[in-house]
Order: structure tokens, then sequence, then C-alpha cells
């Protein structure tokens, strides 16, 4: 775009010139240390979740410890006993090292002939017997996932719907942008609630997950499509565009072709910054009751389920909900940082 | 101005109808509705009838229409005699501030609202006050000093509040100042309700002090926890928006024209740019406040503050729909004119601004 090259130092255009878009929105967005740092957070994560319920030895589900809730493994008083990996069935007593060997004593933890209390859990079980750890990462594939599907489905849908409001105006504008505002005045979190209950007993897809899905989507266009309404209400009137339409472009294709790549940028940004608001979201819901539903796990869920330990086992809370804290920081850097790198008129240094 | 308010009280009071319709028909679409547990219920003796239910249903007045029974919600129906004998009734409407009766406690619903709303309101408006009066500050001196180190830990303060889930960040608290200070043998904080139920056991605040249940100051300690927490996640965002609005103020040619005539750094940092630095978060603050009304479900319930966020949270877990209506209305009606008020107080604090 001109405007934004007149601002760029000369150095700037001359590397412009040689980097595709993509490379010089990574070379800009990798200067913000934080935000890498919340790359790496959210990657990490992602792969816990994703791969750590297959490597578990524990399903999320099973009751392990007879019902009773069991503290992990670094909460144990000193002398009890746990089944390290080198000692089957000889259950070694717990030494000052004892972190360094939790991995692979975790792995162990299912071989025959070990009963219920020597088992390792890494982060104790929760009041059922269920191992917290890999309900953590079972309700962390089930918050990414909804916040990733959440996104990416309202950001498309409020992307076209704003582009077609911005580029045929009139009365699809109003109708659509009336809509937007009414959306828009409904307070969310008691919204978001009663749209669950509404819904619940619907036969949606996933249960009570996809019902989080649905409201989430249902609600989460109306950003969206604000901003490329607004940017397609600027790049509709440019020459490259009135160059397409001359050209006999159809409509569909000026909107698909030109105008909403041009207008995409915001969007990305604010997507960014919607998945983490999506996990905390969701989170607030199922500690409510209002989401996904026992016995999956979720993140939210298992943090209302810990409340009601709060008395025996007050740090049982600290893990859920740091996982949706460190979550929502790394989109938050992210998001942030991207802005920055998107920005046409950014400064350079 | 008169004809702009004129115009736009229409359109919050079209809003309005539309939004009450809306959760009208979006309630009415619950299977089952208030009576789904009593129809779950498979023991014999205390099985109900479908003559029962049915006879239920005219207590509640849901054996009329929908379409009648919402008109019945909004303007009352005792004027209904009119239209059909059978509709007639006692209820006086929305319009006439009659927000009908509770299904679960067969009581006016605004006598259950009138005890709580004060307690909401406190509650949010304390914390709203006490964001607002700490990240003016905050933000203005991180915004003079950007680049500083103080800076950078204001501003790695706000994205972690901005990010922090309110209701975990409130778990964390009762943990420390409730759990733990009572195992490290300090004085443990209230953590609970709105007042001391009976007398205070030993080892707490209240009982150290020597409160009195149910006085002002025993309220005030219960409120200590709430509104820390609440206020301290408002500020991160308002401090960031306060800095960001202030850099952009200091930019500007007038601020420089101010420097130049060799005013104090301090003179035209207060005089010259807070003020239009204000303006942006004068209106967010605003827009925002319906916002805070909703984010106290969350905290009541970990707080067990009975406030409206706590009656609206029961109405709906219940299928109490004349409870669960009364709230949302209520929020609505603070959304559309909080819109309205931020959308005024533009044109006070900038006088550039017209509205048309």
């Amino acid at each position: 775009m001109a405007v934004a090259e007149l601002t760029f130092g000369r150095e700037e255009l001359a590397a412009a010139q040689d980097e595709s878009q993509a490379a010089m929105v990574w070379r800009r967005f990798r200067r913000h240390k934080l935000a890498l740092i919340g790359l790496i957070i959210a990657t990490a994560l992602a792969l816990l979740c994703f791969i750590g319920p297959i490597v578990s030895p524990y399903a999320a589900n099973k009751i392990e410890t007879g019902g009773a809730a069991y503290s992990g493994l670094n909460r144990l008083p000193p002398g009890s006993k746990v089944t390290l990996l080198w000692d089957y069935g000889d259950p070694a007593t717990v030494h000052d090292d004892r972190i360094s060997k939790v991995a692979t004593g975790w792995v162990a933890s299912t071989a025959p002939g070990i009963t219920a209390e020597h088992r390792l859990y890494v982060l104790g079980t929760d009041d059922n017997g269920r191992d917290t750890l890999t309900r953590l990462m079972q309700g962390g594939r089930v918050s990414l996932s909804l916040a990733l599907i959440v996104v990416f489905v309202s950001q498309i849908l409020g992307t076209v719907i704003g582009a077609i409001s911005g580029y045929f105006g009139g009365w699809t504008d109003s109708v659509l942008m009336r809509a937007v505002d009414f959306l828009l005045t409904l307070p969310s979190l008691p919204i978001f609630m009663v749209l669950s209950v509404v819904l619940r007993e619907r036969n949606i897809p996933g249960g009570s997950v996809g019902v989080l899905a649905v409201v989430f989507i249902l609600l989460g266009w109306t950003g969206a499509a604000r901003l490329v309404r607004g940017m397609v209400l600027s790049l509709k009137n440019q020459e490259f565009t009135e160059a397409a339409r001359a050209m006999g472009a159809s409509d569909m294709r000026i909107i698909l072709r030109h105008l909403i790549p041009n207008a995409i940028a915001p969007v990305l940004v604010s997507a960014t910054l919607f998945i983490g608001a999506v996990v905390v979201g969701e989170a607030g819901l199922s500690y409510l009751g209002f989401g996904v539903q026992a016995p999956n796990p979720s993140w939210g869920n298992m943090l209302s389920n810990a409340q009601q330990l709060i008395l025996s086992q007050p740090w049982a809370v600290f893990y859920p909900g740091m996982a949706i804290f460190l979550t929502s920081l790394s989109f938050n850097f992210m998001g942030d940082a991207l802005r920055d790198a998107l920005d046409p008129r950014g400064q350079i240094k | 101005m008169t004809a702009y308010l004129i115009r736009r009280f229409i359109q919050m009071f079209i809003v309005l109808i539309v939004s009450s319709m809306a959760i009208y028909t979006l309630l009415n679409l619950v299977p089952g509705g208030p009576f789904d547990g009593l129809l779950q219920n498979s023991d014999r003796k205390t099985q109900i009838t479908a003559e029962q239910i049915k006879r239920m249903e005219t207590m509640l007045g849901l054996d009329k229409p929908p379409a009648i029974r919402f008109i019945a919600w909004a303007t009352g129906d005792d004027w209904m005699g009119v239209l059909n004998k059978d509709w007639k009734g006692t209820g006086r409407g929305v319009i006439r501030g009659d927000f009908g009766q509770s299904f679960k406690e067969h009581r006016p619903v605004i006598d259950m609202i009138a005890g709580r709303i004060k307690k909401t309101v406190i509650l949010a408006g304390l914390s709203a006050f006490l964001a607002i009066i700490i990240a003016i500050p905050i933000g203005i001196f991180s915004a003079v000093r950007q680049y500083s180190k103080a800076d950078y830990a204001v501003t790695l303060f706000t994205f972690i509040g901005t990010a922090l889930p309110s209701f975990w960040f409130a778990l964390m608290a009762i943990v420390l100042f409730g759990i733990k200070f009572q195992q490290w043998g300090i004085p443990k904080l209230p953590t609970k309700g709105w007042m001391e139920p009976r007398a205070p056991r030993p080892g707490t605040l209240t009982h150290l002090l020597g409160v009195t249940p149910g006085s002002n100051f025993d309220v005030f300690l219960h409120l200590l926890l709430p509104v820390a927490v609440f206020s301290l996640l408002q500020m991160a965002g308002w401090t960031r928006f306060m800095r960001s609005s202030m850099l952009e103020v200091l930019q500007q040619d007038y601020v420089r024209t101010a420097r130049s005539k060799g005013l104090a750094e301090r003179f035209v940092v207060v005089k010259h740019a807070l003020r239009n630095a204000l303006i942006p978060l004068v209106t967010i603050v605003t827009f925002e406040l319906p916002g805070l009304f909703g984010g106290t479900i969350l905290l009541e319930q970990i707080f067990a503050i009975p406030g409206m966020g706590n009656l609206y949270y029961s109405g709906l877990s219940e299928f109490d729909w004349p409870v669960v209506q009364a709230y949302l209305l209520i929020a609505a009606v603070l959304t559309v004119m909080a819109t309205l008020l931020s959308d005024i107080l533009y044109t006070v604090v900038d006088p550039r601004i017209r509205l048309g």
C-alpha cells in the first residue's frame, strides 16, 4: 500500500522488497520478547495437552484410588512410599531428590501389582480419586480445541458478514449492523448463561462442549464483522477495487479476492486476543456449571470441583487456574505483538 | 440536544422491547421449563400428575398463549379481563414496576431484588471507583516515564491483570488470606458472605477487632477481599488505557507549545494533557459499567455474597424465569443507559464533539 511505504525507512523499503509479507510480519513479531515467550508457552501447553493424555498411564475419568483424594508426590510427607521405575513392586522411600524421579516414576505407575496408594500422582488426585494431571491435560484439550474452533468459525463468519455489509451498503448494511448493535447491548456473561441453558437439551453434536461452541459463535462474530466492515468501507472506493470492477470481476470475486485479503490484518489480531478470551470465558461458564459438564474435565469445571476441596487441598485450585491464566496471557502477548507487526504505520527500529 | 435525547430515548425503548421479547422467546424455548425436575421424579407416591401440572401452570399464569404471557408480563394482567375473562389477574406489569411472582419462592420478584441490588451496586461501584482513582495516576506516571523500568513493571502488571481469570484470582485470594493465614496463625480475613452470621470465632480478623455482627464495619471487612480482587482486575485494563491515551496526547502539538512556552512539566501534564487524555477513559469506563454488573455473578458466587448475580445464578439454575427476566431487563437497561451516558459525557469533556 502506498501509505505504508511512505512511512518506511529506506533500508526498510529495500528489505521489504526482498521478503514476503509473512516474513516481514514474522521479523517484526520476533522483536517482541514477551510475544516469543507467549508463543513458546502456548505451544508447550498445546503439546502437553494433546500428547499428554496418550502418554499418561491414567485415564481422565477413571477412578484410581478408590475415590479418595491423594496428594501429589511433592506433597507426601518424608518417608512415604512411592514406586519408581527402577524398583518395580518394591516401593522406594521418598528421597529429597524425588522431584527428578517424578517422570520415570509416573510411567511405572500402572505396572501390575502396584497398589493405588503406591502409584505416583504427580499433581495428586481429586476427591473422586482421578489423576489431576491427566484430567488437566484432557481438560486442556477440551478448552483449547473449543477456543480454536470457536475463533476460527466466528471470525470467518464475522469477516464474511462484515464484508457483505460494507460492500453492498444500503438496507443489507442497516439490517446487519442493527443486529450487531443489538447483540452488543446484551450483557455478555448473563446472556451466555441463558443461551447455554436454552441449548442444553437440544441434541447439539459434541454435548456440552458443542453447546458452548454454538453459544460463543452466536455472539462472537460481531467484533470481526465491525472491523471488516470498517475496512471494506474505505477499501471499496479505492482504485484497485474499481480496476477489478472495470475488468468485469463479479461482486463475489471482488469481496473474496480483493477486499477480504486487504481487510484481514485487524481480524488476525482480534482473533488472537479472542482465543484467550474464549478460554477464560469457557472456564468461567464451566466454573458456574453452565459450560462443560461432568464427568468431562475442562479447566473451568476442574476449578469449581477443586473449590469444594479448598480446605483440605488448597493447592488443587492452583493448577487449572494457572493453565487458564498462562493460556490467556500468552495469547494476549502474541496478539499485542501481532498488532504491532501488522500495523503498516508501525515504527521500524 | 433535546431533540437528540428524545430520539435516543425512543431508540432505547425500542431496543429494550426487542431484547425483552428475545429473552422471553429464548426462555420459552427451554424444553421442560420449570416443571422439568418435577416430571423426572419417578417415585410413585410423590409423582405429580398431568392434572396437578395443569393447576400449577394456571397458578403461575403459564396456561396462556406465549404472546399474551409476554404482554401480561410487560403491561400487567389486571386489565386483561377486557380481552378474556380467564386472563384477568393482579399483576401490574414491568412498566408499572411489577416484575411478577417468583416461581420458586412465590413472592414478588421486586421484593427479592430490593434487598440485593444495593449489595451488588456497592460491590461493583466501590471496585470501579477504587480502580479508577488508582489507574489514572499509575497510567500517567507510566506514560510520562515511557520505557523506564517502572513503565515496564506497570505494563507487565496490566498484561497479567487483563489475563487473570477473575474467579481464579478470587479463589487464590481466599486460599492465601483465609486458609493460609489461619495456618500461619495470622488472623484470617472474612472470605464469605456479606456479614458475620453469628459472633466471630477466635483466629479471625473480625474476632480480633471485636466486630459486632452486621455492623457497617463488619460489612466493610467482608468487602475487603472481593473489592480488592475486583478492582485490581479492572485497574489493569484501565491503567493500560490511561497510559496509551496519555502517550498519544503528550505527542500533540499543543503540548509541545505548552512546553516551549517554558511551563513546568508538571503543569503541562496535569493541566494540558490530562484533560484530553481522560476523554477516552471516561467513555470506556462508562461503557464498561454494565459489564461490571454482569461480572459480579462470578464474584458473588465465589465469595457467597447474596447480591443480584447470586440471585440470577440461582434463578437460572432453578428455571425461575421471572427472576431471570427481571435480572436481564435490569442489565439491558443499564447497558443502554451506559451507552447513552458515555455519548453524552463525550460532549461534556470535549466541547468540539456535538451530538446530532
